[in-house]
């Protein structure tokens, strides 16, 4: 039996979750730009809840992005702070990918586009299949940044289930998944059950990185 | 007691180990100077990325400098401000959550502090109370430092940093940043007053200082230039030295007046311009003068490091004046008064 935790700050929340004993553990708040304030305490408190010492986690869970890059920095630099002092390896989970399990955990979700507000009109997204045998969430569609347009083609290709908050412009589509919840945030609860159903690889503290996939940030100047 | 030094504030990574008996056991830095380069100035969200990437490898390599391991550190002391939000993040987050993990103190450290306490890591320090000019990219302060966490500023730059101008004219000469160095070499070979350029508010009393008076009086100079006088070599060099001379005479006049004012003989100078040279040697000349001590930290602490936040937290940790909590959140606008 694994002890795994997990934290996700790429969006408002402040998520935390703790597997123990076969049971996972919640702690999340609103903490908005107030993250690197609030985590350290939310994994202090589910640590202190549980009973469980640090000494039994065997792995640091956390949400890469893509999202808020600080958020992932926070939660990047965090995972890479305590997997040094526990000498325990990192798991990167994409923030696409535990919305799609989200997906699959709340509403059943079969075939699942996750998308997530880039700001600037343009979203983050993914396109996954929840295989009901094996219990896996597999690749669609791998992550991208584009306009919520690109959705266009994907969408008249079969019934899909939206999730994320790049869903919020889902005015500008003609074509609309069957169903979506644009409210959802990727939450560390999901990416516990992603790490123990699939084969990520355990990395060290130092590759404990965020994934931005924006990466034209600033434009060189003219001499 | 072995104290960890992290710092992130800007555009250095700074690492490094401090022990009082054994004082520095090991330091690092990684620059992104070549990064931010061809931006002509710091770009904020690449400088956060550089910073979570280097991190925990200079924490190894400095770790292996000191032949020292993680269950030998006592203290972890960051740098909680003020400098870019982004920065300050990446540097918080790791320190808080590796000194909870190894059960260890983490202390949030003011970058100014650390700057004004540099010179105590050289043999010949200062004691309590002094004079700190606090020259850099983003402060130009005249500091009465009464004890540690005692700061009270006597006067200070009412608009652009020394440092900033000194970026600022670079630029204009078209210099890569950041522009300091570059000045300063370009100034060596300039010659005395072919230009004149004022010495900002010293007709004026107190120690408040201006330096962006000065910036768009050296830029009309230059546009006024004819195109070939701007291109040449030497003029530039005029520019440079005319310039590096108007700032550091304001500089000095106003240290003068503080000294004065206040009756103390020793004079801490700390930043990134505490580098240059002509401020050294005037500096020097003026606490000859007064018959006082000049104190510098060596020239690789006079910009940001991890060897002052290491020290800063040392003395923090020793007096128990800290903020040990995990909460305790980085800020990026915290003036150095507001310091306890
Ligand atoms: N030899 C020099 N002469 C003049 N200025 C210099 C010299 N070397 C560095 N500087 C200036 O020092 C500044 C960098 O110093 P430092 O790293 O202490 O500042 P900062 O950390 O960016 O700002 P702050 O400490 O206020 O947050 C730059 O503006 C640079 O041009
Ligand atoms: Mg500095």
């Amino acid at each position: 039996m694994k002890t795994f935790i997990a934290i996700e700050t790429t969006d408002s929340l402040c998520s935390v979750a703790l597997l123990h004993q076969d049971n996972i553990l919640t702690l999340q708040e609103q903490t908005h730009q107030k993250h690197n304030q609030k985590l350290m305490s939310l994994i202090h408190q589910i640590l202190t809840e549980s009973a469980v010492n640090a000494h039994a986690i065997d792995a640091i869970i956390f949400g890469k992005g893509p999202g808020s890059f600080t958020g992932a920095r926070i939660a990047a630099a965090t995972a890479q702070g305590l997997a040094t002092a526990w000498q325990r390896p990192v798991i990167p989970v994409s923030s696409l990918e535990a919305l799609a399990q989200q997906a699959v955990r709340s509403h059943q979700a079969k075939k699942i586009i996750s998308a997530i507000d880039a700001r600037m009109h343009e979203i983050y997204w993914a396109a996954f299949a929840y295989d009901e045998v094996t219990q896996h969430l597999t690749s669609l569609k791998p992550e991208i940044l584009s306009s919520p347009h690109q959705l266009n083609h994907i969408l008249s290709t079969d019934q899909w289930f939206g999730i994320g908050t790049g869903w919020n412009y889902h005015e500008q589509l003609p074509i609309l998944p069957k169903t979506f919840d644009a409210q959802a945030k990727p939450l560390a609860q999901d990416m516990i059950q992603l790490a123990i159903s699939s084969q990520y690889p355990l990395l060290e503290p130092h590759q404990a990185l965020p994934t931005y996939i924006r990466n034209n940030i600033a434009q060189p100047k003219q001499q | 007691m072995n104290i960890l030094g992290i710092e992130t504030s800007c555009d250095e990574t700074g690492i490094a180990i401090y022990h009082p008996q054994h004082g520095l056991l090991a330091h690092q830095l990684h620059s992104q100077i070549d990064l931010h380069q061809q931006y002509g100035g710091v770009v904020p969200e690449l400088a956060s990325r550089d910073h979570i990437k280097h991190l925990s490898p200079l924490i190894q390599s400095t770790l292996e400098e000191s032949k020292l391991t993680l269950k030998h550190l006592d203290g972890i002391a960051y740098t909680r401000g003020p400098g870019l939000i982004g920065s300050l993040l990446v540097g918080s987050s790791f320190a808080k959550a590796l000194a909870y993990g190894l059960q260890i103190p983490s202390i949030g450290i003011h970058h100014m502090e650390g700057h004004l306490l540099a010179p105590m890591l050289e043999d010949n320090k200062p004691t309590f109370p002094f004079i700190a000019l606090l020259v850099s990219g983003g402060h130009t302060q005249l500091v009465h430092v009464k004890k540690l966490g005692h700061y009270h500023i006597l006067g200070e730059s009412l608009d652009d940093a020394a440092g900033e101008a000194f970026d600022k004219i670079s630029s204009l000469l078209s210099l890569p940043y950041p522009g300091g160095p570059q000045i300063e070499q370009l100034a060596k070979t300039g010659r005395f007053k072919q230009f004149i350029f004022p010495r900002p508010m010293i007709d004026r009393p107190g120690l408040d200082m201006s330096f962006s008076g000065l910036k768009t009086y050296v830029q009309n100079t230059v546009y006024d230039l004819l195109p070939h006088q701007r291109q040449n070599e030497q003029t530039r060099a005029d520019i440079a030295l005319a310039f590096e001379e108007a700032v550091t005479d304001t500089l000095t006049i106003k240290t003068k007046r503080a000294l004065q004012q206040t009756g103390l003989k020793q004079l801490v100078l700390a930043g990134g311009v505490g580098a240059n040279k002509r401020l050294r040697k005037k500096l020097n000349h003026l606490l000859q003068q007064e018959k006082g001590q000049l104190y510098c930290p060596k020239h690789e602490f006079c910009t940001d490091n991890g060897a002052m936040i290491a020290y800063a937290g040392y003395c923090r940790l020793a007096r128990k004046q800290y903020d040990n909590s995990i909460d305790c959140e980085p800020l990026s606008r915290w003036p150095l008064n507001k310091l306890t």
